[in-house]
């Protein structure tokens, strides 16, 4: 349907609109409050992005050294090149331990291979445990935030979905009551469950450690208490030493929440006596990307959020627009490097304002990538034809002076003639929640050369940011 | 036939990417004056308690979040050694199992005042098990175990020697719900930091 269509349906509700822009909002709020109490915080950003464009440059490397390490300590680790690859090896692992119950956590990994559906069709039962994306589960909707999955919801949906899914009282919509029916639920699953599936935050090359974090303690229960873990990880995740980890540690909640640091973070490293741990690392286009130099930084991305919440764009459009596993300036990044024709609307969805680049912890230049990604599909031609020809018609102009002259003059001319609603009827769809300016009777050139006589005129020397008052 | 890992690592050596020279390095910042205040601060923002102690009478000083009177027959996991484990909490094999707990009080090594998270290793599957299934969690440190920041954490944590281990922040919580807070998602629906410190430190540290 395209990123347009679906925006205008969800703007359509305008009490759901101006809701979960305030609330995205208000977390964008809450993260300026928490780096405000870091005086290192811009430091702190710059020592990610160093670390981070590190590890890229030895990704060969730090991977063989967390292979070593990992396998050392106990854990089996395999290697997905693809989505089916990954899947495949997940399910095999399952179903050779006769595996129908599985616990998972977050995991954009996950969401991005397919893998519920996946192991859906091989007759196991696949449960999502963080509250959001067991809600969004029970809907069959995907997530529509990399961290709150279910902020495109009202409490009075999610209480008809736990009616619906796990007999709760008709009409009841209180958060406390909702979550302790869900944790009723779960915790039964959490405990008949044969296997955790699980994400990984940051891969430690230097000891073969995963970290995961989480605030609901469902990673945690997923993986404590059945005998099989199963951690799903991109080749982008790793980090070279432990050390490293509390830079990253101390950015990540405060850019994705506003908190200090998540309720739970857990470092696992190998096989606990009676378990077992299977890591697997999957490339699904990274490799691909890190030969871009123009895109290559956003697999720095640690997933907290920050830049969609500050999105203009994705916090009055919701994320289900976006059409892709993961919304707003990263996504849109992501998904058009995954598949440029499918996503060619997402780099446009982007008012260049900047903020994501403002607010990302690794310091991932997103507007700037996102205007290249326009640069790439329009030399690729992956364009509406209808905006090819006027960005052609554009180019044309601006390159010859004196032809834009002669346009400008009669187009002018032509344009003041012209009913004002035809000439918005010429301008859509950029005119249908906006008026046209009023066309000028002498072009913007003209303007300027009169200005300038008349403040030579009148003795002005033109200031520059002249708020000082000097005396 | 090439294997995935030979394809992805040949893959990742053929479009290694050389980044401008770079400085890396980030001085740790030092243990601030009001350390006790901020650490505090922390903990209650993440929906927990900190409380002081002197390691003489602890157990009958702070706020317990549960009767430990025998008669309310309380299940409890405890790893310290002045507190016995009781009911479902016992760790003797006659009960290895459990899906319930009320009281879970376990030795943490390190706090971060920065974060206001606590560094903990359990000892045992049956404590890691006992931290995420009782109702309320206590975590007890002693003496130096402050820290300012998590850097100095990861530089007396050796990760290659643990083989699970969590920094926990205040009780399990979740806003998936139109962002309303909710404590008890999954795991201990409260959470106390207990410092045990000597007589004389007892009281709060004045900034000078």
């Amino acid at each position: 349907m395209g990123h347009v269509s679906r925006a205008r349906e969800f703007v359509a509700d305008a009490e759901r609109t101006t809701w979960h822009d305030r609330a995205l909002w208000f977390v964008r709020a809450k993260r300026d409050a928490a780096a405000d109490l870091v005086p290192d915080w811009e430091a702190l950003r710059s020592e990610a992005s160093a670390i981070k464009r590190e590890a890229l440059e030895r990704l060969p490397e730090l991977w063989i050294e967390f292979e070593d390490q990992a396998i050392r300590a106990g854990a089996v680790v395999h290697w997905a090149r693809d989505a089916q690859e990954h899947n495949a090896i997940v399910a095999r692992l399952l179903t050779e331990r006769r595996v129908t119950r599985v616990v998972k956590s977050k995991s954009m990994l996950t969401e991005e291979c397919g893998l519920n559906p996946h192991l859906e069709s091989l007759g196991i039962e696949v449960v999502d445990t963080d509250l959001g994306e067991r809600i969004v589960q029970l809907r069959g909707e995907p997530p529509s935030h990399i961290v709150m999955p279910a902020i495109h919801l009202r409490r009075g949906e999610i209480g008809e979905t736990f009616e619906r899914t796990m007999g709760a009282p008709n009409g009841l919509d209180d958060p406390d009551a909702l979550t302790a029916i869900a944790r009723r639920d779960l915790r039964a699953r959490f405990l008949a469950a044969q296997a955790g599936i699980t994400g990984v935050n940051f891969a430690v090359a230097e000891t073969g450690s995963l970290v995961v974090v989480s605030n609901e303690g469902n990673v945690d229960l997923g993986t404590a208490l059945p005998p099989l873990h199963i951690a799903c990880v991109g080749l982008e995740k790793i980090v070279p030493a432990q050390r490293d980890l509390a830079v990253f540690l101390r950015l990540l909640a405060r850019s994705a929440t506003g908190q200090a640091i998540s309720a739970y973070t857990s470092h696992f490293r190998g096989r606990a006596a009676g378990r077992e741990l299977h890591i697997v690392v999957v490339d699904n286009g990274r490799s691909r990307l890190l030969a871009e130099p123009d895109f290559r930084e956003a697999l720095a991305c640690i997933r907290c959020g920050a830049c969609l919440n500050t999105c203009p764009v994705y916090r009055r459009s919701g994320g289900h627009s976006y059409e892709a596993v993961i919304p707003g300036p990263i996504g849109s990044v992501l998904e058009t490097a995954r598949d440029p024709v499918a996503h060619a609307e997402l780099p446009h969805a982007c008012t260049l304002c900047g903020s994501c680049s403002e607010v990302c912890p690794v310091r991932i230049p997103l507007h700037q990538q996102l205007l290249a990604w326009r640069g790439v599909l329009a030399r690729k031609g992956i364009h509406p034809q209808r905006r090819r020809l006027a960005l052609r018609l554009a180019a044309g102009l601006l390159a010859r002076p004196g032809l834009l002259r002669i346009f400008d003059h009669f187009g002018r001319r032509v344009a003041r003639a012209l009913p004002s609603a035809l000439l918005e009827g010429l301008a859509r769809p950029w005119t249908r929640e906006r008026a046209l300016p009023v066309i000028p009777a002498e072009s913007f050139r003209t303007q300027w050369k009169q200005r300038a006589r008349t403040s030579n005129a009148s003795g002005d020397v033109p200031s520059s940011g002249g708020d000082e008052a000097r005396t | 036939m090439k294997t995935a890992r030979d394809t992805i690592l040949a893959a990742l050596t053929a479009t290694r990417p050389v980044f401008p020279a770079r400085t890396r390095g980030l001085p740790a910042p030092p243990m601030p004056a009001d350390a006790t205040a901020i650490l505090r601060a922390r903990i209650e923002a993440a929906g927990g308690r900190l409380q002081l102690a002197s390691r003489r009478d602890w157990l009958t000083r702070i706020d317990w979040p549960v009767d430990l009177t025998p008669a309310r027959s309380a299940s409890i996991y405890s790893a310290r050694p002045e507190l016995a484990s009781r009911g479902a909490g016992d760790p003797d094999p006659a009960e290895p199992d459990f899906d319930q707990l009320d009281l879970c009080v376990l030795c943490g090594e390190l706090a971060v005042v920065e974060s206001g998270a606590v560094w903990q290793v359990p000892r045992t599957s049956h404590e890691r098990r006992a931290a995420l299934l009782a109702e309320h969690l206590v975590v007890v440190i002693e003496g130096d175990a402050l820290v300012a920041t998590l850097h100095q954490a990861y530089e007396r944590i050796d990760l290659a020697a643990v083989g699970f281990g969590w920094f926990l922040c205040g009780p399990s919580k979740t806003a998936d719900i139109e962002q309303a807070l909710v404590l008890g998602a999954h795991g201990p629906r409260s959470m106390s930091l207990v410092w045990l410190r000597d007589e004389a430190a007892e009281d709060e540290p004045r900034p000078t």
